[in-house]
């Protein structure tokens, strides 16, 4: 009886520095969002004057200064585009290779998955200065190529990775039944094998959109027109032109924000799940 | 059956698109950057093969790169040794009974998919020196003496952005570490609270060693990643001031896009990319374990 007691106190007392720990560590993460909020409704003035409180107005116009003079609009317009090709081109040629290597008899299967796998060591770096001299001999520089050849090639190897592990579950006689149904091996790769791997396309689907979605060094060296600029290049421009319109700036941080937000609001479970899967699996 | 399954054509048809790209656009530009390398080539000029010349000046007459370098291996170490213990305590902390679990997993991982150019600048306000979060807390209780030009300053805008990178990374690890200890059985912390373990001896001799794997894979995540790393080094310093948060992927992009040296910039990034997949292999040895038997 003694001993159960003494027990219970100390897990109270563990259990208190837990809560601790994870009320001030999820205020750090929050807060600093929330003075974002704040101060983006604000005059430069009465951010100088007192950063904490919200202002006398709120100013929404430094929302629509930050959409349209800022052209935060059409960076948001072109990594909407940009992010959504490249997460499509990427699963299919991602899912037909992984069809390939994990439901298709051949001798180097396995010494072309390695191959893929690799890439996921690789950083995009050591490819950068080649790539940047081709695309601009080729003319592909200021073109939304440019941007979707490597965002769909350095998303290969972990969606091939996630695909092929999700494939190789699936039972040997699916592709049988398939063709003495009279499928052709298409009919059996889009009836079959893509209906079944819904749940992990689904995955590569969200933590490729969000690593695009954020993307900036390919986006910074091969767009230079602002027109096909991608949301955080126009971010760190708009930052060169307006660097004193501070509470401007914040606006346009929220805009670039806010989607992420209201999509995590939604799909955080999933979204936890698809970032980490990799790893874990790796 | 076993012949349409072994049809070359349609292996062929279905591999090849994936294929192509991925080594076209990674793996031929890898061998050109080698290639590069060991040129001295400045765009406008012809290209003058220089042998090993770039790796020699690189390693021993570039300063510049010896700081980048240095700091790259300051903000990998630092890395790891904020973020693993501090990522395995919010973990314990979220695997026990807690109430508003799915709360606190859903905010602290949060930073994770915001975009870094976003949390970079988010981040240069808050070291603001005039209107900033930090300054403004430190007067408040007292404490001008310690208010400082967080990223001006050379001693201290490298903690400065190392603390940021902490900030958004750190709820990921968490994840991970989550996932694995609530993947330990139950069984295992019955067993040793019935053997008088308390909560601290259970996570020391149950909880630790039982994710140590993860603890492995997950040190070679953040060190590779830590090595590569770029975004919020442009973002909040470029560098600066004077080199001194320089780390080797933004002298990379110094020395590529904006001195234009295509043959140095080569040299930095295949060394980066040896870093990679050499410090991936020390840490794969260093954590290798027999698989664990429940």
């Amino acid at each position: 009886m003694e001993y159960s007691l003494l027990k219970r106190n100390k897990l109270s007392i563990s259990k208190v520095i837990m809560y601790i720990l994870l009320i001030v560590f999820s205020i750090t993460c929050l807060y600093p969002l929330i003075w974002l909020l704040i101060n983006s409704v604000k005059s430069n003035g009465e951010l100088f004057d007192n950063p904490w409180t919200l202002g006398s107005t709120l100013q929404f116009a430094n929302y629509s200064k930050a959409w349209v003079a800022g052209k935060i609009g059409t960076g948001f317009l072109n990594s909407v585009f940009v992010s959504i090709i490249s997460v499509v081109i990427t699963i299919l040629v991602g899912s037909m290779a992984a069809f390939a290597i994990k439901r298709l008899k051949w001798k180097l299967s396995g010494l072309v998955l390695a191959v893929f796998l690799l890439g996921v060591m690789i950083p995009i770096h050591s490819t950068l200065i080649p790539l940047f001299i081709l695309f601009k001999n080729i003319g592909f520089t200021d073109k939304y190529i440019a941007l979707i050849l490597p965002y769909v090639a350095f998303a290969l190897p972990t969606s091939v990775f996630i695909l092929t592990g999700f494939m190789g579950t699936f039972p040997r006689e699916i592709e049988e039944a398939a063709v003495m149904d009279g499928c052709s091996m298409a009919g059996v790769f889009w009836r079959m094998i893509v209906p079944l791997s819904k749940s992990a396309i689904a995955t590569i689907t969200i933590f490729n959109f969000v690593s695009m979605w954020n993307e900036l060094m390919f986006a910074m060296i091969f767009m230079s027109d602002p027109l096909k600029m991608t949301l955080p290049v126009s971010l760190t421009r708009f930052r060169g032109q307006y660097s004193t319109d501070w509470t401007v700036q914040l606006a346009a941080i929220m805009i670039m924000v806010l989607p992420s937000i209201l999509v995590y609001m939604f799909l955080n479970d999933k979204i936890i799940e698809s970032m980490t899967v990799g790893a874990v699996k790796g | 059956m076993e012949l349409m399954l072994r049809n070359k054509k349609t292996i062929l048809a279905f591999l090849l698109p994936g294929l192509l790209i991925y080594l076209g656009v990674v793996i031929v530009p890898i061998v050109n950057t080698a290639y590069l390398s060991v040129f001295k080539w400045n765009v406008l000029g012809a290209k003058k093969f220089l042998g090993l010349e770039n790796y020699i000046q690189l390693f021993t007459q570039d300063d510049v790169f010896r700081t980048g370098l240095k700091n790259t291996f300051l903000l990998m170490g630092l890395s790891l040794v904020i973020q693993i213990p501090l990522a395995i305590m919010l973990a314990i902390a979220l695997s026990g009974k807690i109430k508003g679990k799915k709360y606190f997993k859903n905010v602290i991982f949060f930073p994770n998919i915001l975009s870094s150019v976003a949390v970079g600048l988010l981040w240069t306000f808050i070291y603001n020196p005039e209107f900033g979060i930090i300054n403004k807390v430190l007067s408040a209780v007292g404490l001008e003496s310690l208010t400082r030009l967080w990223l001006a300053e050379e001693q201290t805008v490298l903690p400065s952005i190392i603390i940021t990178i902490c900030w958004q990374f750190v709820g990921y690890h968490m994840i991970l570490y989550l996932a694995a200890i609530e993947n330990i059985p139950s069984s295992m912390n019955e067993a040793a609270v019935i053997d008088g373990a308390d909560s601290w001896r259970t996570i020391r001799y149950i909880t630790l060693p039982l994710i140590k794997p993860i603890i492995g894979i997950d040190a070679v995540l953040m060190a590779t990643g830590a090595l590569r790393y770029f975004d919020l080094i442009y973002i909040m310093s470029n560098g600066g001031p004077n080199h001194a948060s320089e780390v080797i992927a933004s002298y990379m992009y110094y020395k590529s896009f904006r001195d234009m040296q295509y043959g140095y910039g080569s040299a930095i990034s295949l060394v980066l990319l040896v870093l990679c997949l050499g410090v991936a292999f020390i840490l794969n040895k260093a954590f290798k374990s027999e698989e664990i038997q429940y």
